[in-house]
């Protein structure tokens, strides 16, 4: 490190003259440094101690909480028993993968998380959006907080709550049944009935999150220059002109993101809720691949094959995000990252 | 920014090889056995003597309502029950068991669980009382078998752990952690050396042979009834409403939860039944062995004939909404409440119910159905193993801990008619209990706030049906000893088996399938196909193992 720093020093010197530090020359220095040699080690090290030092506490936090524990993902090509430990158990190579892919239960939730997501993409995903421009219609401030306040709660209630309380209106003991029945009509039960259970767990999930949804939309609605409203009414644009071709445009690059976010995440439709609701309506509406993990890992102690499953889980959502955001460029679009 | 680009091609590139990898491997079908398979053994229970503690029978008062002697091996006894409470309970220990440590100890617990150790006084006598402080880690006893293999995993064991049978049944590799994560303890217990520890040595022998893994004393048993459970009903219900509580055949079971049923009342005829139903349709406890071939219980036509009842009795809303449809639906509560009037529980839930409701309603009784065949024909029942539930010592403490926490054990085990018996179950008297008619501790409100079955699961102690009722304990002895003779005897009692790993991990994720066809979401011939399956996944070598283990057991 030391000789490095001792060889490329002077040449160093000889592109900075002495006293000539402006930000500019700096930044015309740098580039040009980057073309032709890096700039040494230590010299960069000097001028961004202070960002490094900033950055050191999350780096550590990434570190011991997600790229350490990653190493674990070892035992899928293990027949891992956590009883011997990672060191002693045996290396089966792909077998496990190969199980998952005969093993039609893993397909069967596969199909059923990717099933729910698009549903959700249709059914879930523009509710926060129009929730949002509804309440940003809203001129009073109060009333406004005073909503705000309803939607966001349901988002702070735990799943084990959701359920209960859909069970007790909507269960086949629940206030809906029992009033029906109360006046001579039949009761019915949509917590046992794997038909509907696409849109129970929709509805769940839009009357817990959709309030808290609306936070980014609402901040993205507040960026949108008034003035444009203002030069479109003057212009004679109607409400709904206006919604189209200021308020959605303006979403568009947080909606884009959102989605792309989302989709990244198509796999991951979440583990409680399914987990409670699964029994009662059988695992070919309700394993989803996190269930499915639970069930294969902690119950039966098949630790490789669990690892294995979430394994495939993680590429393919990669994957997708990968392809996402490739089409957002396409369409123009920020995306998540971008190539320089 | 190139490290970046050359970092996302990589990855992609990874990505698609494995991607590509699976593709591949899913043109050739995985040869040979499937990863995840631990040892299994098994032992003739009579050669595991040798490695027991020597019985040494405690002095104490006798049961009133005699038992039954059980003849079948690995089968216990009907212990009998006691319908009046001992005048003056003696002290069983003359000195303080405990040394001041202090242990955790993870024990189930079906029902409310009571304010932690330091708001606690029923804990805190109890401890002064043992000379040790233990504090528990209560975990709801329904979810208790996920909890307890993360913990084992994980190599977070408290000191002390109570694991159940059943829970142990459906872990794979039970026998590598068994040693890995608790204490062997033959040396302190084999033979003569339990002496200092009179209460243990009290524990019947054949409860202690289920106590050995890989051939070592691993554990102190909680011995068990002969039965795993029961079809229990609100008696006093049932007596109002004039229903039939001595239901023949299925036919007549169906019958009834129909009359019963009625939303409208927000009434429904059952919880979860089902279990209880496999005897009922005589399908084997585990395997039959016929014709020189064993043949599972789910193999078996009855096996399909009970899926089918189960159908129509969820076709018909005859299980209450909440049980059916979801998850966390507290039983207990809902038979509590009158919404439920028949469901399967084990007989120790009999006590709880006793427990939980007849301090706010003193007319709440239960019964249980006396065994019937689904075709009116001969019941056969199930039979638990000599140890339903198991405390472990954690592996690697120092000796003298080991031996504090056996000291600890010895207290809990004292029996029916101790004054540590009486603080263990009721607390302290005038405090968490009053002496009412016949001298029988009768809880109050602080004591159904505080104390909870906790130190009764730590060891065991000879089972006798010794609960505060006199008319539930009358019934409960009854109708254990009617169905003694409809023990089902099956091919490997005595033998003491520790299960193939993959047989284990099978239970689980088969029945789900046959649940599936009980819940009408699967036509009841794709028992055959779920069948089938179970054979591929790892039945067919269970099969193998136990055909082997009858074979050196000389009965095939």
């Amino acid at each position: 490190m030391l000789s490095d720093h001792a060889k490329t020093g002077p040449a160093g010197d000889l592109t900075s003259p002495a006293g000539t530090g402006t930000s500019k020359d700096v930044r015309k220095r740098g580039s040009r440094t980057r073309r032709a040699r890096p700039r040494p080690f230590g010299s960069r090290l000097k001028r961004d101690w202070q960002l490094l030092l900033m950055a050191l506490p999350a780096i550590g936090l990434l570190l011991v909480f997600h790229y350490v524990p990653l190493l674990g993902n070892v035992i899928a090509f293990q027949d891992y028993s956590p009883y011997v430990g990672i060191a002693d158990s045996p290396w089966v190579g792909f077998t496990n993968f190969q199980w998952l892919m005969f093993d039609e239960s893993f397909w069967d939730a596969t199909l059923n998380t990717l099933t729910i997501t698009a549903f959700q993409l249709v059914f879930y995903f523009p509710v926060p959006i129009l929730l949002a421009v509804l309440l940003d219609s809203v001129v009073r401030p109060r009333l406004r907080l005073f909503i705000q306040g309803i939607v966001y709660m349901p988002h702070f209630f735990s799943w084990v709550l959701v359920v209960t309380l859909f069970q007790q209106m909507f269960g086949g003991a629940g206030l809906l049944s029992q009033t029906l029945r109360d006046h001579g009509y039949t009761g019915f039960d949509l917590m046992t009935n794997p038909d509907t259970f696409l849109v129970l767990v929709t509805a769940e999930t839009v009357w817990k999150d959709a309030g808290w949804g609306t936070i980014i939309f609402l901040a993205a609605l507040a960026a949108i220059n008034q003035n444009l409203y203002e030069a479109a009414a003057v212009d004679g644009a109607s409400r709904w002109r206006r919604l189209w071709h200021i308020t959605l445009p303006g979403l568009r690059p947080v909606i884009v993101l959102l989605l792309i976010l989302r989709l990244g995440e198509a796999l991951n439709v979440g583990f409680e809720q399914f987990f409670l609701q699964r029994d009662a309506v059988g695992r070919d509406a309700a394993e989803v691949l996190d269930t499915f993990v639970y069930w294969r890992t902690l119950l039966t102690g098949e630790w490789s094959y669990g690892a294995a499953a979430g394994l495939v889980k993680g590429l393919v959502g990669l994957v997708l995000i990968l392809i996402s955001n490739r089409v957002a460029h396409r369409f123009g679009e920020q995306g998540i990252y971008k190539r320089s | 920014m190139t490290s970046r680009r050359g970092f996302l091609g990589l990855v992609g590139l990874s990505a698609a090889a494995v991607a590509g990898g699976g593709l591949l491997a899913a043109c050739s079908a995985p040869s040979g056995p499937r990863p995840g398979g631990g040892g299994a053994t098994a032992a003739a229970a009579d050669k595991l003597t040798s490695l027991t503690p020597t019985y040494t029978a405690f002095p104490g008062v006798k049961p009133d309502l005699p038992g039954t002697v059980s003849t079948l091996p690995g089968v216990p006894d009907v212990s009998g029950g006691f319908t009046s409470y001992p005048a003056a309970p003696t002290a069983a220990l003359t000195q303080k068991a405990g040394k001041g440590g202090t242990y955790k100890a993870m024990t189930p617990l079906w029902g409310p669980p009571p304010p932690g150790l330091a708001s606690n006084s029923y804990f805190q006598a109890v401890n002064a009382d043992i000379g040790a402080t233990v504090e528990f880690q209560i975990t709801d006893g329904n979810v208790y078998g996920d909890k307890a293999i993360a913990r084992l995993a994980a190599g977070d064991i408290p000191e002390i752990m109570v694991i159940p049978s059943w829970e142990i049944d459906k872990m794979a590799d039970f026998n590598t952690a068994v040693d890995k994560a608790f204490e062997d303890l033959t040396p302190y217990l084999q033979g003569d050396k339990v002496a200092p520890y009179p209460l243990l040595a009290n524990l019947p022998t054949a409860a202690w042979q289920w106590s050995v893994w890989n051939n070592k004393l691993m554990a102190v048993p909680f011995p068990t009834e002969p039965y795993p459970f029961a079809l229990l009903y609100r008696k006093d219900l049932f007596d109002a409403g004039g229903w039939n509580a001595n239901p023949k055949t299925a036919d007549e079971l169906f019958q009834l939860g129909k009359e019963i049923t009625d939303p409208k009342a927000k009434r429904w005829a059952f919880g979860s039944i089902h279990e209880v139903m496999w005897p009922t349709f005589r399908i084997p406890q585990d395997w039959r062995y016929e014709g020189g071939k064993l043949v599972h219980k789910y193999e078996t036509p009855e096996f399909e004939l009970m899926l089918e009842f189960m159908r129509k009795v969820f076709a018909e809303e005859l299980v209450h909404p909440n049980v059916a449809g979801s998850k966390g639906a507290n039983e207990k509560d809902l038979i509590g409440a009158g919404q439920i009037l028949v469901y399967r529980d084990g007989l120790g839930g009999w006590k709880e119910l006793l427990q939980q409701h007849r301090g706010k309603n003193p007319d709440f009784s239960l019964g249980a159905f006396p065994l019937f065949a689904h075709d009116g024909g001969t019941p056969i029942m199930y039979h638990n193993t000599a140890a339903g539930i198991f405390t472990f010592v954690k592996k690697g403490l120092p000796k003298e801990q080991v031996e504090e926490i056996l000291a600890i054990l010895n207290w809990c085990a004292a029996p029916f008619g101790t004054k540590e018996y009486e603080l263990s179950n009721f607390g302290v008297e005038d405090k968490h209990f009053t002496r009412g008619a016949n001298g029988i501790p009768e809880t109050n409100d602080l004591g159904r706030k505080e104390v909870a079955y906790t130190y009764g699961f730590l060891g065991g102690r000879p089972l006798y049906v010794d609960w505060p009722y006199p008319d539930a304990v009358k019934l409960n002895v009854e109708w254990q000893n009617a169905g003694f003779p409809f023990i089902e005897k099956g091919p490997f009692d005595g033998i003491r088996i520790q299960r193939p790993s993959k047989y284990s991990g099978l239970q689980v994720p088969t029945e789900d399938k046959f649940t599936d066809i009980m819940r009408g979401r699967r036509p009841v011939s794709d028992a055959k196909q779920i069948v089938t399956e179970w054979r591929r996944d790892g039945g067919d070598e269970a099969r193998d193992f136990y055909l082997k283990v009858l074979r050196d057991n000389g009965r095939a």
